[in-house]
């Protein structure tokens, strides 16, 4: 098979994965120095696919071929794809090749499960062993990792990748057992403290060797199965907490060929995808907890940001007044992010806030307006009820339900 | 009141810093300043240089922080539309305030610190434009020419970004000799070294840029068979792939020529699933498990 067809094939069968994110490297450079490539911590996206998704690193398996069957997978065992593996040569080229003409700032290499779980483990650290140790490589590496690969070639992974990753596939293990039979989520979370104990090592111990500065992350499939997003935030919450996690990825089920009936055959669930993201991002910045967002069984709103709900469920504790309260406060009013929260502190130092200074610093006035008071602002709207307000806020701002 | 015409006779941060500090010891206002780039030179109601009055008896004099300076240069990279204030009366405005005790003037919050902060946002964003959206093109070795760059690319940056794209470069691309061609300078680069070579006069334009190229033919196949690939049809979202890469830097990128095409069979394709459609009429083949996985 020409290079090009693998590639076809290899990038086609590598897109569901959502975790590609180029960023949390140390910094790097290869200024006057043999070899190639640089991280600076900040990822960068090199283009834009009309799927509106960053392309910032060349993402392809190493090979399709994959011995096990899970349900919501292109690659699996039973279904009828073409199937194709890359040398080692090949993606050392095409990874230096693409570097070179800065269409990537590096490679995040996954694979099918071929032969044994190390066998496919070890191929993919000498991917990146080649990369690293021949070409002098220091652009950004992700590895998938295997989570039956021994603790030995995960250790291995870690001293040449930027990032490690263990997908954690399903909201549940009940999904896991049903939709991936193969994989055991006892498996998983043991392969991800391995990584967490390596991470811990080399924080704690300085002369520790190199592993993973990117941190680790994971993702999850919505949509594939029918949890409800009230368990899927509660079990990112502990596996935040538990395992040291850079971030939690999100991926809506794309419906894929002959797909088999166990896996719905519907569009992706795009907007339930961002609200999870939005939600992931409140629980990680903002210090909100899952049960606030969700406070019982169910799935975030899809008409309104999750940060907009939480407040119109508490107008007891609105409005604020910008000029004495706290700043954990302040972020957690709708139109108002962690950035122009510190501003406002920052500027209440100097003198009182106006309602002006709110434009200018960006804020989403109208979210904001009836959640805020100023020396020279009062919301006309305090003594609206939830679903009045909401109304209103709606039709005055149609344009805030144009989120996707 | 008395005007002061100031002439920036190199439009930089540095120029700039020796007449602010000038202004301020003489306590001359924002209000009496005109400030004359070296484009404006020519205009029919340029004046002189003026000279300025003595230093005053209390002279005003201001010390910043190193972010805070940092700032105000990267302010000054931005190019101000027609209908915009000139970039250096700003920032003279700004540290005339701070001088004064108003420290609000570098604040997000301020009138004059919130055009600050969107001409430092803007300048930022496209400095990381240029970073992503930057394509090099390898250029064959050629006979006799041993200094030509191995690397070529051409850019129409919105603002000032060389200096922050050749750092980022040299970073980059280790002992590659490379040549970056924007229409104010070219940074040209031998793989130790880089310097900003500026037009001798005008701009520098495609026609000094394109006969320095050589393009094979095939040059961008496997990256286009790459970038169809990877896009997921069954996810189809035009509008965020616009607002995240503005049509401006297209005419550049190989890629562009694959867009109308992936959106319209996106759209209208029978297909609706994620997978590339070239890859669906190809034959596939299932795996047979071995009689007993080793695991
Ligand atoms: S192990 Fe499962 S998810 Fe991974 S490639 Fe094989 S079938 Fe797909």
């Amino acid at each position: 098979m020409q290079l090009t067809d693998k590639l076809i094939v290899l990038a086609d069968a590598a897109k569901y994965d959502a975790s590609c994110a180029s960023s949390g490297a140390p910094k790097r450079s290869s200024k006057g120095q043999k070899g190639l490539g640089a991280t600076n911590g900040n990822g960068i996206c090199h283009s834009f696919t009309p799927d509106g998704r960053c392309v910032a690193l060349l993402k392809i398996l190493m090979t399709n071929f994959c011995l096990y069957d899970c349900q919501y997978c292109i690659n699996r065992r039973s279904s009828n794809v073409p199937r194709a593996r890359f040398s080692v040569d090949e993606i050392v080229r095409l990874t230096l090749d693409f570097y070179r003409r800065n269409l990537i700032s590096g490679l995040f290499l996954s694979s099918g499960i071929i032969r044994s779980n190390d066998y496919t483990m070890e191929a993919l650290v000498r991917v990146a062993r080649t990369l690293r140790v021949e070409h002098h490589f220091r652009g950004y590496i992700h590895l998938k990792t295997i989570p039956d690969a021994s603790p030995d070639l995960i250790r291995q992974a870690g001293l040449h990748a930027d990032r490690l990753s263990v997908n954690v596939e399903l909201p549940t293990s009940q999904s896991l057992n049903r939709l991936a039979p193969e994989k055991s989520d006892t498996t998983i979370r043991h392969a991800m403290s391995t990584i967490r104990d390596g991470l811990d090592e080399a924080t704690a111990e300085p002369k520790a060797p190199r592993f993973s500065p990117g941190g680790q992350s994971t993702q999850m499939i919505v949509g594939a199965d029918d949890t409800d997003d009230h368990t899927i935030l509660g079990n990112v919450q502990s596996l935040y907490s538990d395992y040291r996690l850079k971030r939690v990825y999100y991926s809506a089920f794309s419906p894929i060929p002959e797909s088999p009936s166990s896996v719905p055959l519907i569009a992706p669930p795009l907007l339930r995808e961002h609200r999870l993201y939005q939600a992931d991002f409140l629980i990680r910045g903002y210090g909100f907890h899952a049960d606030e967002l969700l406070t019982g069984p169910g799935n975030l709103s899809l008409d309104i940001d999750p940060k907009l709900a939480w407040a119109l469920n508490h107008r007891e504790l609105f409005p604020i007044d910008l000029d004495r309260a706290d700043m954990y406060m302040i972020a957690r009013v709708p139109g108002i992010g962690i950035t122009s929260a510190r501003r406002i502190e920052t500027l209440r130092r100097e003198r009182r806030i106006r309602y002006a200074d709110l434009t200018r610093l960006g804020c989403s006035m109208k979210k904001l307006a009836p959640f805020i008071t100023t020396q020279d602002y009062r919301p006309r709207q305090a003594g609206l009820e939830r679903q009045a307000l909401l109304a209103q806020m709606q039709t005055s701002a149609p344009a805030q339900m144009a989120l996707l | 009141m008395s005007m002061y015409t100031l002439h920036m006779t190199q439009a930089d941060f540095a120029c700039w810093r020796d007449h602010a500090r000038r202004l301020l010891s003489a306590r001359v206002s924002p209000g009496e300043v005109l400030w004359q780039s070296e484009a404006s030179a020519g205009d029919l109601f340029a004046s002189s240089e003026t000279d300025l009055p003595p230093p005053s008896e209390t002279p005003l004099a201001l010390k910043l922080s190193k972010q805070e300076l940092r700032r105000l240069e990267c302010a000054s990279h931005y190019w101000p539309s027609h209908h915009q204030e000139c970039r250096w009366a700003l920032l003279y405005r700004v540290v005339w305030r701070l001088a004064l005790g108003e420290g609000e003037a570098l604040l997000a919050g301020d009138r004059d610190g919130a055009v600050i902060e969107q001409r430092v946002k803007a300048v930022n964003h496209e400095v990381h434009h240029i970073h992503a959206f930057l394509r090099f093109h390898p250029q064959p070795a050629r006979a006799g020419e041993q200094h030509a760059p191995e690397f070529i690319a051409w850019f129409e940056p919105r603002h000032d970004v060389l200096e922050a794209a050749a750092r980022h470069f040299i970073d980059r691309m280790g002992q590659h000799s490379w040549l970056i061609m924007t229409p104010e300078g070219a940074i040209v680069c031998d793989g130790r070294q880089w310097h900003i070579e500026r037009p001798e006069s005008g701009a520098f334009t495609l026609q000094n840029y394109q006969p320095l190229t050589e393009m094979a033919e095939d040059a961008e196949d496997l990256w286009l068979a790459y970038y169809a690939s990877t896009f997921n049809p069954a996810r189809l979202n035009e509008k965020t792939m616009v607002r995240s890469m503005p049509s401006r830097f297209w005419r550049h990128m190989p890629e562009r020529v694959l867009i109308t095409g992936l959106i319209s069979h996106a759209r209208h394709g029978a297909q609706q699933l994620g997978q590339d459609s070239r890859l669906a009429t190809r034959r596939g083949r299932t795996i047979a498990l071995p009689a007993k996985p080793r695991h």
